[in-house]
Order: structure tokens, then sequence, then C-alpha cells
């Protein structure tokens, strides 16, 4: 899964904006990227952010994509830019504590 | 010249007549809350056909005097080509929140990467469910390719598995568990094969579970679990969709669903004939607003 690798605190900061992005022009909350935490690997106990071209080309509202939101883009450039995403594969994603029901 | 003023000034009114019918000729609403989710999806920036109107118009008015109205909790219908209209419930007027990797087609939400969900943002309990009195479904458009669960959420934190989930097994076996997730509170449709539409319902009411679905041949009892439920739905962990929230102490999206979705409910009535009325009248719904056949 392609995003940007973080620290669980910074993540929570960048979700926040996402959602006050929305509320701020009089919206629901009805969209975030979401985060993930990473269990294994070399980022383990850090934060994954989706942020492949498929979710930045969501069709939000009005026509407008995440990356027409100026918030976003600066959010983006915070977390390094899109050239700093990285690709994290699934397994490092996988809760293997979660019991298996 | 004085002889030309009463024509002119008829052609005018005429002309202001036609202009004015023609602007006051769009839909008119029977129903003030269909009116509402009209014009909030259309604030969303969707362009309503007057037919698309219509299916919106009568599955309120059918509601209504149907009796069952009432008894939705939630309902969505994304179908829509975008995310805040998709959040939207018809009947509560509350929005949930599209995390992540969601496909919005015309006519149903799609997960291709597994890694996408919808929080409806409320637990069952929250939404007003309770043991005997409580059902859901979701309207399907193909079954995912490899296992999942198309919606629900359960708490693994302060009750043991506690919550309705309905998972897909092997087969395309979907599985409708109440109150104790992994337990034998279910009942369970036979196998289904890649292209299979229909609409699954299913009820809980005195413990019994009735699965019913709806296809384009019409309405059907598939299922039925007899005293398998005793546990109330969760009242921590908030219902998904296109995944599982598996709580523990904390929201967390779990087995992605990679099927299509064109429409999900959640509703509290105790009436048996519940199941046949509304997915009815979803049907109707769903392809009055996307032009496409169950």
């Amino acid at each position: 899964m392609i995003g940007f690798v973080t620290t669980p605190e910074t993540a929570a900061v960048v979700l926040d904006a996402i959602r006050d992005a929305q509320l701020s022009r009089g919206h629901a909350h009805f969209w975030t990227t979401g985060s993930k935490p990473i269990y294994s690997g070399d980022h383990a106990g850090k934060t994954l952010i989706p942020a492949g071209d498929d979710i930045l080309d969501t069709p939000l509202r009005q026509g407008q994509t995440p990356r027409d939101f100026p918030e976003f883009t600066q959010l983006v450039e915070t977390l390094g830019g899109l050239e700093s995403r990285v690709d994290i594969h699934a397994k490092y994603l996988a809760n293997t504590n979660a019991p298996n029901l | 010249m004085a002889s030309s003023r009463p024509l002119s000034r008829l052609l005018s009114r005429s002309l202001s007549r036609s202009l004015v019918g023609g602007l006051a000729s769009g839909f008119s609403f029977s129903d003030t809350d269909a009116a509402t989710y009209a014009a909030a999806i259309e604030g969303d920036g969707v362009a309503l056909s007057d037919d698309q109107k219509q299916a919106i118009d009568t599955f309120y008015v059918t509601g209504k005097s149907g009796g069952w109205y009432s008894s939705l909790a939630r309902v969505y219908l994304p179908v829509w080509q975008q995310a805040s209209a998709n959040s939207r419930c018809l009947v509560s007027g509350t929005q949930g929140t599209f995390n992540g990797s969601i496909g919005h087609n015309a006519g149903y939400i799609s997960n291709p990467s597994y890694s996408g969900y919808f929080d409806t943002g409320s637990t069952s309990v929250g939404k007003g469910l309770s043991l005997g009195a409580q059902g859901y479904g979701f309207l399907q458009v193909d079954i995912s390719g490899s296992l999942g669960t198309p919606m629900g959420g359960y708490d693994d934190f302060n009750s043991f598995d506690n919550g309705n989930v309905v998972k897909q097994r092997v087969g395309g076996r979907m599985r409708f568990y109440y109150g104790e997730y992994s337990g034998s509170s279910f009942a369970q449709s036979g196998a289904q094969s890649s292209g299979t539409q229909r609409i699954f319902a299913s009820i809980e009411s005195g413990g019994d579970i009735y699965l019913d679905d709806r296809t384009s041949s019409g309405f059907n009892n598939i299922a039925y679990s007899s005293g398998v439920v005793a546990d109330e739905p969760s009242s921590y962990a908030n219902d998904y969709l296109m995944a599982v929230n598996a709580y523990f102490g904390y929201d967390n999206a779990d087995e992605y669903w990679g099927g299509e979705m064109g429409a999900a409910f959640f509703h509290t009535s105790t009436d048996s004939g519940f199941n046949s009325d509304f997915t009815l009248a979803l049907k109707n719904l769903w392809e009055g607003c996307t032009g496409l056949s169950l």
C-alpha cells in the first residue's frame, strides 16, 4: 500500500486536519485517508497514511478531489511531498495479535 | 398602433407564462423527507433527473404508507459516484465517513484494493437496534473475489465478540451473525457465483434469525435459525461497510470485502413482513436511481 510513513502523533494531526477542512466548510466529516498501524518490518511502530493515486483522486463532492483542497496539498508537503511516499507490503500492516474469527 | 398593444401584451403574457411554466415544471416531491434527501445530494453536486427524483419520492411515500419507514435506522444508497452523497443516510440525516481507497462507481461502491471501508459513525445499539428488534442487510452487485466482511462490527474488548456481522465465506456463502460473533448465532445463504446480484435482508426476532433475499425473480426465504441469539448487539463497535470493525478498545478495520455494494441498511422492525416489503421498495429505488436492473 502506497502512502506516507510517519509517527502515530503526526498521523493523528493529519487526520484531524483533513476532518477540520470539511467541517470548516460546513460539511460533515464524510471522507478521510484513514491511517494504518505498521506492525512489523523496518517501519514497525510507525503509522502509514494511505495516499495512493486512487485515494488522491477520490471524487468527494462538486467534482472535487482531495488534490483540489489547499489544506490537503499543504499536508502532503508537510509529509515530505508526493515523492516521499513509500510502498508498504500488506503483511507489515497485519495485526497478528488480532483473533482469527 | 393602438390595436397592436393588446396583441403584444397577450404575446408578452403568453411568453411569460411559458417561461415561468418552464421553470416551474420541475419535479414536485410528495414527501418532504424525500425532498430533503434529494436537495442534500444535489447540493453535493449530483444532477438528479426527474425519473431519479420520482424513484426517491416513491421510496419514502411507499415506506410511510406501508408502515415500515419508521423502522428504518439507517439506509445508505452509494450509487452517486462521489463520497459525500454516498455517505448520506436516507432516513437519519447523518453522514458516515469513507476511509481510504473505495471505488465510487455508477450504481455501487467497490473495494478493489481490499483496504478501504465506510464507518457509519455509530454502533448498532446507537442506531436503536436491540435484541429481538433488529435487522440488517445490503444490496449485493457482486461478491468478493476473496473472503471478507461486507458489513458489521463486533466488540472483542468489553464483551466477547459481541456484534452483528455478515461474513462472506467459502463458496460466496453469506453468514449473518447476531449477538455473539464467531458462535453459532447465525443464518447462512447457499453458495454464490461471481456476478450474483441480490438484496440480502436479515431480521432477528425472539432469538430467531430469518435470512431472506430479493432477486430479479422475486422474494425468497433462504435460511432460518431458531433460538440462536441471546446477546445484545454491540454498543462499542461502530458498524462498518466493506470491512468489519473488530473493536479492541479502539476501532480496527479488518477483513476487507472486495465485492460491490449498491445499498446497505439497518432496521428495528419486529415484523416478519418487513423484509419483503422493504426489499421491494429498495429494489425499485436502486433501479430507479441507477437505471440498472437487479
